[in-house]
């Protein structure tokens, strides 16, 4: 009998249509050589249809008083859960950058993190790579949902500004020529669009309209 | 996630202020958001549960993202407004005079009031008796409504039916 409970478990799931978590062969195989469990079977389908067979039942219909309970509600009431929604839409040329711009981040730093053809120990090449891949990786999540856009300016103008200043130094004083800094610029297009996604200029606006924000009002329990 | 039902659809254009849809999603809704609200309560106390249950799910629609179908998360919101609103001494008062399932008879025609032994059964289970076999939830949406987990609906269920089926035998053999 303690051997039965998973077979009735199943049995029951198997009587509502759903997944009766054991091979269904296996089940009638069961049922064949246990005649209590058949027995069981056969009670339980009679009980289940004298359950879901039921008198119909008068239900009111308050769809007009409903309506007018929701007309007569703040307006407030439901605004709190509108304000705090986050705008998460950006045109689409600008996202389609930002995955361009994302997808040569990845084609420069795949070199640094295979070879080390660049002039840099094969552990720094590794640390650039893996830089680059995060930066690519960043860009990516802009574009995917726009609202992370400004989240991610400072730590790209932080980038941007200090390695442009770095490189001008190193060009002035030969350390490195200006054609082999150029994959940086990359990064500079990158900064200029996501300022562009969190900062959109008029004409670029598009008409938003409220999308549901990730935390969601949870209806108090 | 299920694919978008028209139910959902006017959910989420409700959402966005739509009234009309609002109204859609009432009427096509409120026979189920009733009886779970006359379940889990009672009759006289469903009329007002049910309206609450719109009322904090217009003020939450907003936020509706349609993860869950929309009829299981009215059904889910009015658990909670049942849970908030009625307290233990009105719960279920229908169950209170209940004769224990083994005092009863088979009537005249043989058969066991299987409602009678439904309402003995302890609240998880009847809960889950009635999403299922009343409602007609599938596991999947009755396990969203009580949130928790699909195998916890399925051995409720099966346990529910096992109570039945032993209630059942008893009254046969008398």
């Amino acid at each position: 009998m303690v051997d039965c409970q998973q077979w009735r478990d199943a049995i029951s799931a198997q009587m509502d249509g759903e997944d009766p978590g054991i091979a269904e062969a296996g089940l009638e195989r069961h049922l064949a050589v246990c005649p209590a469990c058949l027995a069981w079977q056969i009670a339980a389908i009679r009980v289940t249809r004298a359950a879901r067979v039921r008198p119909a039942e008068p239900v009111p219909d308050l769809a007009e008083r409903i309506m007018q309970a929701v007309a007569a509600e703040p307006v407030a009431a439901r605004s709190r859960a509108v304000r705090g929604t986050v705008d998460d839409t950006a045109p689409t040329v600008i996202r389609l950058t930002l995955v361009l711009i994302a997808a040569a981040q990845i084609l420069i730093a795949v070199p640094a993190l295979v070879g080390n053809d660049l002039g840099a120990t094969v552990h720094i090449a590794h640390e650039q790579g893996a830089w680059g891949l995060a930066l690519a990786a960043a860009l990516g999540a802009a574009a995917w949902r726009p609202s992370r856009a400004a989240g991610l300016l400072p730590l790209l103008a932080v980038f941007v500004g200090s390695l442009s200043l770095l490189t001008i130094s190193d060009i002035f004083a030969g350390r490195v020529a200006p054609s082999a800094e150029l994959p940086h610029l990359m990064a500079a297009v990158g900064l200029l669009v996501l300022w562009l996604e969190s900062h959109p200029p008029a004409g670029l606006t598009i008409t938003s309209r409220p999308v549901p924000s990730p935390p969601r009002e949870r209806v108090a329990a | 996630v299920s694919r978008p039902d028209p139910l959902s659809a006017d959910a989420r254009l409700a959402g966005e202020g739509d009234d009309a849809a609002f109204e859609r999603l009432v009427r096509a809704t409120q026979a189920d958001v009733w009886r779970m609200c006359s379940h889990l309560a009672n009759r006289d106390l469903a009329d007002d549960l049910a309206q609450e249950t719109y009322l904090r799910a217009w003020r939450a629609l907003p936020a509706f993202r349609g993860e869950s179908s929309a009829r299981t998360w009215l059904l889910s919101i009015a658990r909670r407004v049942v849970a908030d609103q009625v307290r233990t001494s009105y719960r279920h008062p229908q169950t209170t005079d209940t004769a224990p399932p083994e005092t009863l008879c088979p009537d005249d025609t043989g058969a066991v009031d299987v409602d009678l032994l439904i309402a003995g059964l302890d609240d998880d289970r009847r809960l889950a008796i009635f999403l299922t076999q009343h409602l007609g939830l599938t596991y999947a949406e009755a396990a969203g409504v009580c949130d928790c987990p699909i195998g916890t609906i399925r051995s409720r269920v099966a346990r529910a039916r096992q109570e039945l089926v032993a209630a059942v035998q008893v009254a046969d053999a008398q």
